[in-house]
């Protein structure tokens, strides 16, 4: 079994700040994470039909747009980048990734030894496994594509990457039905169970791996779950989803993502899980995050509350393309990095605290989803995830009824609005949640039972069941 | 305000103040090579270290009328002053010096045979890697250091006799003699020089070095001075010129030597 | 019971077994880890037989000897066979023969000084002859050199492992003070003498200490970097994990409080390290000292003297690669012989540089002198057959120090390692000299530890380490105020005085590659060469 977080690394959340970890760590070239400045993150993809070719799709990730990169880094004269390449599906094949994981790696230590900029390239692979085919190694007959992912593990670490990271999948074929379906046990099943129990599974892997040769096991993220929730959840407008149920959602899936530094994972993890707020005040390990300056990706309602403790501060993902300011990954570097420097200066004037708490009370009271993340109250969610830490199913629990209850405390003082429909879904979510059994092995059953027809792609060996 | 020291460093950097200070080979050519075309042309080949064309371009001058000494001295000499000055700034390597040294010999050897009654330089030196001991390699970069500051060097090159040394120095009166010893059973021989040297009231310095070697063995005789590596060498042999004995430069060394 | 002694001597030590003639098994082990004589490599070996005399050398070596062969634990009356390996100068030390052709290389040397070259082929001598205390008329045997440059240890080193074995292409290297090193093409061998210096063996390193009970052996990337520490019963265990970057602990190990030192194979790891972290630039490390735990610290020069070690180990594999006209591509078998080629850990090594990058199989293979000689004692025979593979390698042997080819790689290596050339330019620079170019290391290498140690098999009776070797060297200097500033110069505590007598323990002492006594004695009347064996039974 892998470690699991009993207590808190914060002993308060008044203590959480960006910039600053419990554990900073520090690797590739002259890259300190952590240790009292924030570090730009750029994400970035490929335009399409570049991937068609080995050779194109090289030059698009290494000559265009690393360079271009590197370059408005040095322009703009920011200290720091880290550099994050999101494998297209097409990077499974070796022979198409390893060229680019060698080849910024090549890049980035040229600039380093030239101009002394600290740099670093974390490599994220896809998670292209299928719970209908199988989720673990010698299930999927049809595609194999949970070998497929190991070699994946296997071309970044050889090939000189600096982090390792995935946005894994176990869990989705419930996390779709529940988001669908506005069930919330269906995702605490499948995200805060069995995604637990998969992301064990494989961390526990490409751990080892990373070990081997020496690459950081940076994390991983509820993409799959929270973040789909989230996205449909939309904004002001729109309302397929309930902002109430994302932001449960959001709660539950901390005590999955939590599952990655359980089996080694050191930090900085992935950008886009949001939950990360709730796992550093856990783990204390540095945290990349994204809010406002990911425009580019998506639209939330947290673009200044994701700042508030972020170490590394991320604009998720830019299609390379020409705008009036030079290309777009170079733009919206800009924009990030002079955002960081913003933070920076803060904490060289001492005003850190102060700027936190800017970021944090903008976004605080507009909705759900940015309240139960705001630091206060994300670091009383993760208190419970530490409580009940040794075990899968009721730590997860935990975290949602504790984010509901917090929800419903907020809007029962009046400092956070709900709309009816927002209220009706919170109650029948805590309602639903305080009425569940005690134990993994009745939830096993109950849940077992419940979504048998349900969810058909469900199959209990993906989870070592 | 509530700090008053701000590491404005730690929020953005200026990249423009920071490279005025780091040089490119292009940079410090603008800057330092002669404005003659011909000189230029010659200067050029050392500075990019072209061992093949050197000799064309060498002989292409002297037919149009360069002077053989001022070629030498403006172009090739010029050149590798500015390899030195980009090795000092650590933007050429080692065996970028051992290159332009090369191809600025090869300069040398075509022009100087135009100089009635040869060329002179700042003075000479034997050096050589002591009898029984093959290992030449530091004395080969040294002798190329030394070259390369303007030195005659007369490299008599490895496993040489104690009394070759002696017959050599007599005949040729270099103000210096050095040798090289990898080995500590071969060290002895510098000392052996120096007391031979000595018997015959010559007094030049006598000059231990090589991986065997340390200081208080080479000061441990008379006339013995020492160099820890290659590019302590010159500096030290212009201050024999200037007026130094081997004590003197035994008092001063780590002032000499210093951040070398 | 009858008995045979195998023994290997080695620059940094003596080992010896006892074997059982009946069934050849070993019954007891013993060794030292100091050679006897003043010195830390075998030039500070050469020149002290040089300056006072090749009998005293042979003399000190010989009463170290026998006390090994007491320390053997079986009744020596009984000894009916001995054989011996090492070095051809530790060999011909031991045999009392001249070593002058070996101290001095280069023809105009041996000319001057009238030196022939020795015949060290295989010899059976009456063990008695070179002074072993074992019954008159027990024969030693000694193993044959290959040619006058490559010793018996080198063709222990290829006899012991598969080295010579079928077709294929295979490299093996005895790392010591000197690394011995031979490629093998289907048959054609190469071979070739790397001056690789003491670091590798701890040595000229501020905190390097041998292997012992608080050294640091080695560091473990657990994302940052886990110091190993020794224990009592030498076990590598968990110490403290560290930032290097930072210099900050990050957390506790077992070990915490318990570091005094490091090892050679600590700092091949700490190089290996600095260069994982980018923390090596222009011949010094970035972040200041590296610090490792309990104040035990890696400075910038300790780097530089093992990376200096490495680039002569470097630049020797790919000498005989180019002279072999193979590529790194083909050289995927890598024999790694000697207590540091098996202790270290083979990957940091091939990462570092000591091993070629692109090996697929690396064996660490033990202490291959003591292994051949122990065969020799259990069938004396094998003594014909070895001096019939001698003879049969059709060795090419590159001298480096005369070597065209190491002399351009060398200077890329001194360029790379100390003053922060890029392995671009590195190869760039070899392309024009028409030499290939060095790839990085890719992949990982099986490593196979056939030994778990150097020696793997130490006997029923145990293993005997001890120390009170070597002789002590006397002297009254007239002159001499008692001032004893020789004594606190003393790198080695190796010097004291009783009176008025000098006193010099020859196995500490680090010889004329030192000299710090003589050197700084202020009223110039110690004098090394008026030191005597003061041991009554030389």
């Amino acid at each position: 079994m892998a470690k699991r977080f009993t207590k808190m690394a914060y002993s308060s959340p008044e203590e959480m700040v960006f910039g600053h970890s419990k554990a900073p760590i520090s690797y590739g070239f002259g890259m300190k994470v952590g240790a009292g400045r924030v570090i730009p993150e750029l994400n970035y993809a490929p335009r399409p039909g570049t991937e068609k070719s080995v050779d194109r799709l090289r030059k698009e990730y290494v000559d265009y747009i690393s360079k271009d990169a590197l370059d408005r880094a040095l322009t703009l004269g920011f200290p720091d980048l880290q550099l994050e390449t999101e494998w297209v599906s097409q990077m499974a094949a070796p022979e198409m990734s390893a060229p680019i994981v060698s080849g910024q790696r090549d890049l980035v230590e040229k600039y380093h030894d030239k101009y002394g900029i600290n740099l670093a390239v974390r490599h994220t692979i896809p998670d292209q496994r299928e719970a209908g085919q199988g989720l673990r190694l010698g299930l999927d007959k049809e595609s194999a594509y949970p070998e497929r992912f190991m070699t994946c593990v296997d071309t970044v670490c050889e090939n000189g990457a600096d982090v390792l990271s995935v946005e894994s999948v176990g869990g989705k074929e419930f996390a779709d039905y529940a988001v669908t379906h506005g069930d919330i046990t269906a995702f605490l099943f499948g995200v805060g169970y069995l995604g637990s129990m998969d992301m064990e599974y494989i961390w526990k892997q490409m751990v080892s791996v990373a070990k081997k040769h020496k690459v950081i096991p940076g994390g991983d993220t509820n993409c799959s779950g929270a973040n789909v929730a989230m996205f449909m959840a939309g904004g002001m407008m729109d309302n397929d989803v309930q902002k109430t149920f994302s932001a449960v959602a959001r709660c539950i899936s901390a005590a999955r993502t939590l599952v990655a530094p359980e089996c080694g994972a050191t930090g900085p993890d992935k950008d886009c899980g949001y939950e990360g707020v709730i796992v550093k005040a856990i783990t204390g390990l540095p945290a990349a995050q994204e809010g406002k300056n990911c425009q580019c990706a998506h639209a939330d309602l947290q673009g200044n509350l994701m700042a508030q403790v972020t170490d590394m501060w991320s604009n998720e993902s830019v299609e390379y393309h020409p705008e009036f300011g030079g290309s777009s990954i170079q733009c919206w570097l800009g924009t990030l990095g002079y955002e960081v420097s913003l933070m920076n200066t803060a904490i060289q004037m001492g005003q850190e605290r102060t700027l936190r708490d800017l970021y944090m009370n903008s976004d605080r009271t507009r909705g759900p989803e940015g309240y139960v993340l705001a630091y206060d109250n994300a670091w009383k969610i993760g208190k419970v995830i530490a409580e009940y830490g040794d075990d899968y199913y009721l730590r997860a629990k935990a975290a949602g009824l504790t984010g509901a209850n917090i929800i419903m405390e907020g809007y029962d003082k009046k400092e956070l609005i709900l709309t009816s429909k927002q209220l009706l879904v919170l109650k029948k979510m805590i309602k639903e949640l305080e009425a569940l059994p005690d134990n993994e092995d009745s939830f096993y059953e109950y849940c077992a039972k419940k979504y048998k027809d349900e969810v058909p792609d469900f199959n209990p060996k993906n989870y070592g069941l | 305000m509530s700090k008053t020291k701000i590491d404005y460093g730690a929020i953005l950097r200026r990249y423009d103040a920071e490279l005025e200070n780091v040089s490119t080979p292009e940079a410090i050519a603008a800057k330092m090579l002669p404005s003659d075309p011909h000189l230029k042309e010659v200067a050029s080949t050392v500075l990019y270290m072209k061992i093949r064309e050197v000799g064309p371009v060498v002989m292409k001058a002297l037919k149009e009328g360069v002077e053989p000494l001022i070629l030498i001295n403006k172009g090739l000499v010029a050149g590798m002053e500015i390899v030195s000055n980009l090795y000092a700034q650590h933007v050429y390597y080692l065996p970028e010096i051992m290159m332009a040294a090369k191809t600025m010999e090869i300069g040398i050897s075509i022009a100087e045979k135009q100089i009635p009654g040869g060329r002179t330089t700042k003075g000479k030196v034997i050096m050589h890697a002591v009898e029984g001991d093959p290992h030449d390699i530091g004395k080969n970069i040294a002798a190329v250091m030394m070259r390369s500051s303007g030195f005659t060097v007369l490299d008599l090159g490895k496993d040489v006799a104690v009394d070759t040394v002696i017959a050599t120095v007599k005949e040729e009166k270099p103000f210096m003699v050095s040798g090289t010893a990898l080995m500590t059973t071969t060290m002895t021989a510098c000392a052996a020089i120096a007391e031979k040297l000595k018997a015959a009231g010559i007094n030049i310095p006598v000059m231990a070095a090589g991986g065997a070697v340390h200081r208080d063995f080479a000061e441990s005789f008379d006339l013995g001075i020492y160099s820890e590596k290659a590019p302590q060498t010159p500096p030290i042999a212009d201050k024999i010129l200037a007026g130094y004995d081997w004590k003197k430069i035994r008092e001063n060394w780590d002032d000499i030597v210093e951040g070398i | 019971m009858e008995y045979g002694i195998s023994i290997d001597i080695g620059t940094s030590g003596i080992s010896s077994h006892a074997v059982d003639l009946s069934d050849g098994r070993i019954i007891s082990t013993a060794m030292t880890s100091r050679n006897p004589l003043p010195g830390a490599n075998v030039m500070d070996h050469l020149t002290f037989c040089i300056r006072y005399g090749e009998d005293l050398a042979h003399r000190i070596m010989m009463s170290a000897v026998n006390r090994v062969l007491e320390n053997l634990r079986v009744d020596l009356k009984d000894v009916r066979r001995v054989a011996i390996c090492g070095n051809p100068i530790q060999l011909s030390i031991f045999q009392g023969m001249g070593v002058d052709d070996l101290a001095f290389a280069g023809e105009t040397a041996h000319r001057v000084r009238g030196i022939k070259i020795r015949n060290r082929d295989s010899a059976e001598i009456p063990a008695t002859d070179v002074g072993l205390n074992v019954p008159d008329g027990t024969p030693l045997f000694v193993p044959p050199a290959i040619k006058h440059e490559i010793g018996a240890d080198a063709l222990a080193m290829m006899y012991k492992s598969n080295f010579l074995e079928g077709k294929g292409i295979r490299m093996v290297t005895d790392y010591g003070t000197n690394a011995e090193m031979a490629l093998n093409i289907d048959g054609e061998i190469y071979t070739g003498s790397a001056a690789a210096g003491p670091a590798m063996e701890g040595q000229s390193v501020e905190r390097g200490m041998l292997a012992s009970p608080g050294a640091i052996s080695d560091l473990e990337y657990e994302f940052q970097w886990r110091c190993m520490v020794l224990d009592d019963e030498m076990i590598p265990r968990p110490g403290d994990k560290i930032d290097l970057a930072t210099g900050s602990l990050i957390e506790e190990g077992d070990m915490h409080g318990k570091a005094v030192g490091i090892t050679g194979t600590g700092v091949v790891a700490a190089v290996a390290a600095a260069i994982h972290g980018n923390m090596w630039k222009k011949g010094r490390l970035t972040i200041g000292d590296m610090r490792l735990q309990d104040g035990v610290k890696i400075t910038s020069n300790d780097i530089s003297e093992t990376c200096k070690a490495i680039g002569a180990i470097r630049a020797g594999h790919f000498t005989l690669i180019e002279h072999a006209g193979i590529g790194f591509d083909d050289m995927k078998e890598m024999i790694m012989s000697g207590a540091s080629g098996t202790y270290v850990d083979a990957a940091k090594a091939r990462e570092v540089g000591m091993v070629p990058p692109l090996s697929r199989n690396i064996y660490q293979i033990g202490n291959t002198s003591l292994a051949m000689a122990t065969d020799i004692i259990r069938r004396p025979e094998l003594l014909d057959e070895l001096q019939g593979i001698a003879d049969s390698i059709r060795s090419n042997h590159v001298m480096f120090a005369t070597d065209k080819v190491f002399e351009e790689i060398y200077i890329q290596e001194l360029a790379y390692w100390e003053e922060g050339m890029t392995l671009e330019t590195y190869n760039r620079n070899l392309s024009t000299a028409g030499i290939q170019a060095l790839p990085r290391p890719k992949g990982m290498p099986n490593v196979h530890r056939i030994v778990v140690r150097d020696i793997p098999v130490f006997g029923d009776l145990g293993m005997h380490m001890f120390e009170d070797i070597g002789t002590e060297l006397t002297a009254e200097f007239e002159g001499c105020t008692l001032c004893h500033t020789c004594v606190d110069e003393c790198p080695e505590d190796a010097l004291q005085f009783r009176g008025r007598t000098a006193v010099v323990r020859t196995k500490d002492c680090l010889g004329t590659a030192c000299g710090r006594c003589q050197l700084k004695c202020p009223e110039k009347v110690f004098k090394y060469e008026e030191l005597r064996v003061s041991d009554t039974d030389l």
